[in-house]
């Protein structure tokens, strides 16, 4: 781990560029990581105001039924995934309002079988993580630096706001809060809805003008990183199992069969940029070019995810020939079930690591 | 090999895998691109290699520039190619290099490395063309011209028929053009057996990727020359398969030419640059010159048939198309030529790139019993050229009158081919419910393919051998229609899953059809006794029900439940089905994009009650389509039982009722009445609906149960009825053509827009 000095120049050295991905590569080819996200990442900023010790703010933020809701609903089913990369983690609420949020969610997920409904007012929501990642590739990194405690603790604060908030150019009391957690926290997860991009190509909408008020907001503060925001970002392409997604990844060549028989990108930042092509004339380009822009690539991490998951045989793995887990009765989307959710504590664990290593004073 | 970088001084590199091509070049070959017999300069790639034996390392270099090169322009050409198809990885489409090939290349030169991107600008076609410079520079390489105006001359007449054939990356292809019997449209023929690459050089690597690599011309670090009993220069590896596979390609044309026939031929290469498709092309001209080429890139989308549809399009039509009419009263108060036409599409019209051609024409449904009934003598002659079927059975026939009072008209459509209107042969009769004493707009759309169909009204659907129902005017000659069946078994497939009032509509119209069923069939010897017909039964209309409904677990199930979606009745007679269909449940929806019907053609396939010697019915009266079997890109679930409907269908259409007729009535209630269905869904929902109308199909509430009666009678051979024509309200001569484009409206095209976006013409 090079922690930086606070003043150095702050673009990344030649070994990181290597790490993400980058097209066109002096011999012509593309240069991959593997699935693992990079951790690393030097000292940039102190947070104003500062949060206490393991206490950390991530915002949520995505178009209109982008699935933010449910993915933040899935988080404490996802944690219980006994074979989850991340280790193991106890999701325990800090208060009634998100303890109610957590059973009711988890409860319509995984017993009513359907979603919840889209989000009217806003929430602000607060759980402590509390993980052990012995026995995990990630715990094997940590022993190798100066703390060898596999245990991290996290207290997780976010805002569930319904996504129209997002949009260009609207400004309101809403907005303004929204938007101003998003520059306070030091993690960001992007949901990003391929379906809808699919069919509306609009998502640049919901995203352009929010980054812009995030970068007023940290130009204000003094805290952007050169051209960049200081803050570590999840991408997260979301409703992955939904079919027409799948399938276009598939053609593609990006998935493999991971361990347990549920598919798997090695590469998801290529996938993110191949499926910017593929869903041709989609305002999909842009948005990966602007989310490259804003921020540092090694403060940059993609995933596919999926809150529901694919449709699961008896035994856990995928049938590829029946995999679909939504099932539309009605014109209601509903879940065929059981529920299991898919790169939703990745996510997270991978900027809760990022910035606990980055973010020491 | 200007075109090679080499800026620098230090090409010192280790040369650990540059020994594996100079060493393994073989002696007297291109060390570049290891063509046999190289004098001083080689023939295919231009590479000088006494030149690089005399000097020394700077030389040495620019053979390893030279190889790369050679390799890269290979490797880019592959990438094209499996980008369009979508198989590329890691590169984008016109993106660089496929992340597979690029360990294949051979060593790109030491000095070129910290470059940005060394090969960009090169060109791909620059040494790996076999055509030469003048194949490549020609724009017009890729137009379709020469072979459009052999084309235009085999529909005059003056050829037999005209062989196109295909190089492509895949292999090569033969395909025969002829024209129609009824002059119109195009038969394609595929003579031959299509010749694969694979098949002919099996040592080629199973990798798509590799493949293509080779094919391209590539080398690469491992090259299969010299290996596996494959020589060692690739001339002396690939000549003999070009040759053999022409030889397989062309033995039709060699016959058909034998027998004196006039068979011109035309080239499509579709591989534009690749070294090995491009040698068969070259070859092709020493040994039976084409009459017209055409040069396309590899990355073209297009199979061949497309490219020969495509091509079909632009060529005009030799006879018009029209449409037989009633003139208006007033317009022939004494005239014996009583059947006008209106022309819809006139001689010489040329289809648009794509979508289809549409005419409307406006003609009057006249309510009068009487209004006309001169024509239908007259015009009976058409009947010989619609129907040639030998049944002369002389049922007698309801009056035609009374179907015209019904609403039910003829839409002949005919060739204006000849002198008298009477005369023009009829292609095609459409019928179809038009409201009495209203104007009615025709519809007709001429397809890429030559073929009209109607669009508007919607019609009766056809039968399916392609006979066509009687109008009026053939009424009397009693053509087309099968012998009268002694013994009948009907099937009928009824979805049960909606709500109360949906239901009960499906239910009244069944009822309604087995009602008249009973009526007219011929008597069942165990009437009412459902299953207490003895086996020897032969005669007799026996009706079998099978109600689905919704599976109760989607998608996912371990192994097959023991509770079954399947409501089975019968066989039993008609009224007493009748009665039992009221009894079936109604049932909850549980999935928007399907229903069990594959459930229920998988349990008609293996109904233990059709009889040998029966005439075969079944009906279906559903409103969504069966599960698929797998999980396809929309959000249609598949069928838990793992049932295949395509496979039912097939097995009960081929073994077990050859003869069987198959009657779609398709209740469109709630079809995606939101906009929110995805296209995929909508294309299943219009494919499985083509799939079991292809008999005829029905919609309830458009569609009276007589209409679906009168279709079971005919099949089963019981008289038909023979509606009137439409009349025309123009007091003009009839032969004005209003044929107009509508390009937006390609939705029986075969290609989706994007494939046609990169459609290439040189
Ligand atoms: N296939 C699939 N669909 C999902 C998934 N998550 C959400 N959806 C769909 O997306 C819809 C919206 O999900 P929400 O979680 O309410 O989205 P949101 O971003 O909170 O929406 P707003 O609150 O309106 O901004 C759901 O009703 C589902 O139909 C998923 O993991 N897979
Ligand atoms: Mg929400």
């Amino acid at each position: 781990m090079d922690e930086n000095k606070p003043d150095e120049p702050r673009f990344p050295p030649p070994e990181m560029m290597s790490k993400t991905y980058e097209r066109n590569a002096a011999d012509g080819e593309a240069d991959y990581v593997g699935s693992e996200p990079v951790y690393v990442a030097p000292v940039e900023f102190t947070p104003e105001p500062r949060v206490g010790e393991g206490e950390t703010r991530i915002g949520v933020w995505g178009s209109p039924a982008s699935g933010k809701t449910t993915f933040l609903g899935a988080l404490r089913l996802a944690a219980l995934d006994p074979s989850g990369p991340f280790g193991r983690w106890q999701v325990v609420p800090s208060d009634d309002v998100s303890e109610r949020f957590l059973v009711e969610t988890a409860q319509k997920l995984a017993i009513d079988k359907v979603f919840p409904p889209a989000t009217q007012a806003v929430r602000p929501y607060a759980w402590r993580f509390r993980g052990d990642l012995s026995g995990t590739a990630l715990g094997r990194r940590r022993l190798l630096r100066k703390r060898p405690s596999n245990r991290m603790e996290f207290e997780l604060n976010v805002l569930d706001v319904p996504g129209g908030v997002y949009e260009d150019l609207r400004s309101d009391g809403l907005t303004a809060r929204s938007v101003d957690h998003l520059a306070r926290a030091q993690g960001l997860v992007y949901l990003f809805d391929p379906v809808r991009e699919a069919r509306n190509n609009d998502s640049f909408a919901f995203l352009n003008g929010t980054l812009t008020r995030i970068t007023r907001l940290c130009m204000q503060e003094n805290r952007l990183d050169g051209p960049y925001l200081p803050h570590h970002l999840a991408v997260c392409l979301t409703k992955f199992d939904d079919p027409d997604i799948f399938h276009r990844a598939r053609r593609g060549g990006w998935t493999d069969l991971g361990p347990n028989g549920v598919p798997v990108v090695s590469d998801p930042a290529g996938f993110f940029d191949w499926l910017a092509d593929d869903l041709h004339g989609s305002t999909m380009r842009l948005v990966g070019q602007t989310l490259r822009a804003n921020f540092h690539p090694s403060r940059l991490h993609f995933f596919t995810s999926s809150a529901i998951g694919f449709g699961t045989l008896p035994g856990g793995s995928v049938d590829l020939r029946r995999f679909g887990n939504v099932n539309v009765v009605d014109g209601n989307e509903r879940i065929v079930g059981p529920l299991s959710p898919y790169n939703v504590m990745e996510p997270l664990v991978t900027l809760l690591l990022g910035m606990r290593n980055g973010g020491r004073p | 090999m200007t075109r090679v970088r080499r800026d620098g001084p230090e090409h010192g590199r280790p040369r650990s895998t540059d020994a594996g091509y100079t060493a393994a070049g073989p002696p007297g070959h291109c060390p570049v691109c290891w063509s046999g017999g190289t004098g001083r300069r080689c023939g295919a790639c231009g590479w000088e290699p006494e030149a690089t034996a005399a000097a020394g390392s700077a030389a040495r270099d620019a053979e390893i520039a030279a190889c790369w090169s050679w390799d890269m322009s290979a490797a880019v050409l592959a990438t094209r190619y499996l980008a369009a198809g979508g198989r590329s990885r890691g590169a984008t489409p016109g993106g660089t290099v496929d992340l597979r090939l690029g360990p294949l290349i051979r060593r790109a030169p030491a000095t070129a490395i910290p470059g940005p991107r060394p090969f960009g600008p090169l060109d791909p076609f620059g040494i790996l063309d076999p055509l030469g410079a003048e194949g490549r520079r020609d724009t017009a390489a890729g137009s379709p011209a020469g072979a459009v105006s052999l084309l235009t001359a085999l529909t005059a007449g003056e050829y037999d028929a005209v062989c196109v054939l295909g190089i492509s990356t895949a292999g090569l292809t033969l395909r025969e053009l002829a024209r129609c019997s009824q002059g119109t449209g195009w038969t394609h023929n595929s003579p031959g057996d299509d010749v694969r690459w694979p098949d002919l050089a099996p040592w080629l690597p199973a990798s798509p990727a590799e493949r293509a690599f080779l094919l391209a011309g590539g080398i690469g670090l491992t090259p299969p020359y010299g290996t596996h009993g494959v020589p060692r220069a690739t001339d002396e590896a690939w000549e003999p398969a070009v040759r053999h596979a022409l030889d397989a390609t062309l033995a039709p044309l060699d016959a058909a030419r034998a027998q004196g026939r006039a068979v011109p031929l035309v080239l499509v290469v579709q591989a534009r640059g690749w070294r090995w498709p491009g040698h068969a092309a070259q070859e092709l001209t020493a040994r039976a010159p084409a009459a017209a080429r055409m040069f396309l890139d590899a990355s073209d989308p297009r199979t061949l048939d497309d490219i020969v549809r495509s091509v079909c399009r632009q060529v005009p039509l030799r006879h018009g198309y029209a449409l037989l009419t009633r003139p208006a009263p007033e317009d022939s108060p004494g005239r014996r030529t009583d059947t006008g036409a209106r022309i819809l599409f006139p001689g010489g019209t040329t289809l648009p790139e794509e979508g289809e051609l549409f005419a409307s024409v406006e003609l009057l449904a006249e309510a009068e019993a009487d209004a006309g009934g001169g024509g239908i003598g007259d015009a009976s002659t058409h009947a010989d050229h619609a129907d040639t079927d030998e049944h002369p059975d002389a049922a007698p026939r309801p009056d035609a009158e009374a179907r015209t009072r019904d609403g039910v008209f003829a839409l002949p459509l005919v060739t204006a081919r000849g002198i008298r209107t009477e005369d023009w042969p009829v292609l095609h009769t459409g019928r179809a419910r038009v409201r009495p004493g209203h104007r009615t707009t025709v519809t007709v759309a001429l397809d890429g393919h030559g073929q009209l169909r109607f669009t508007e009204p919607e019609l009766f659907a056809e039968s399916r051998d392609g006979r066509t129902l009687p109008h009026a005017t053939d009424a009397d000659t009693n053509a087309s229609r099968p012998p009268r069946a002694a013994a009948v078994d009907v099937l009928l497939l009824l979805e049960l899953g909606g709500t109360q009032a949906e239901s009960e509509r499906r239910v009244r119209f069944l009822r309604s059809v087995l009602r008249r069923l009973g009526a007219t069939g011929p008597p069942d010897p165990g009437a009412g006794r459902p299953g207490g017909e003895t086996p020897e039964a032969r005669t007799g209309l026996r009706i079998g029900l099978v109600g689905y409904e919704d599976h109760k677990v989607l998608p996912v199930r371990a192994g097959p439940e023991g509770d079954s979606v399947l409501s089975v009745w019968g066989p039993g007679s008609a009224e007493a089905a009748a009665e039992a269909v009221r009894r079936f449940p109604v049932r909850p929806v549980r999935h928007d994009y399907g229903a069990p019907l594959e459930d229920a053609l998988h349990a008609a396939a293996h109904w233990p009650h059709w009889r040998d010697g029966a005439r075969h019915l079944l009906l279906v009266l559903a409103r969504r389509p069966p599960h698929p079997t797998r999980q396809q890109s929309d959000l249609s679930l598949p069928c838990p039982d793992r049932y295949d409907y395509e496979e039912a269908l097939r097995r009960l259409r081929t073994v077990v009722c050859p003869d069987l007729t198959v009657i779609g009535v398709r209740d469109q209630a709630a079809v995606d009445t939101s906009g929110r269905w995805r296209p995929q869904t909508r294309e299943r929902l219009r494919h499985i609906w083509r799939d079991l109308g292809r008999d005829h199909l029905f919609t309830l509430g458009t569609h009276t149960p007589e209409d679906v009666v009168s279709c079971v009678d005919r099949a089963l051979g019981r008289p038909a009825e023979a509606p009137g024509l439409l009349t025309d309200p123009a007091t003009a001569p009839a032969a004005l053509g209003t044929a107009r484009r509508h390009g937006a409206r390609t939705d029986s095209s075969a290609a989706p827009p994007s494939q046609k976006d990169s459609e290439h013409h040189g």
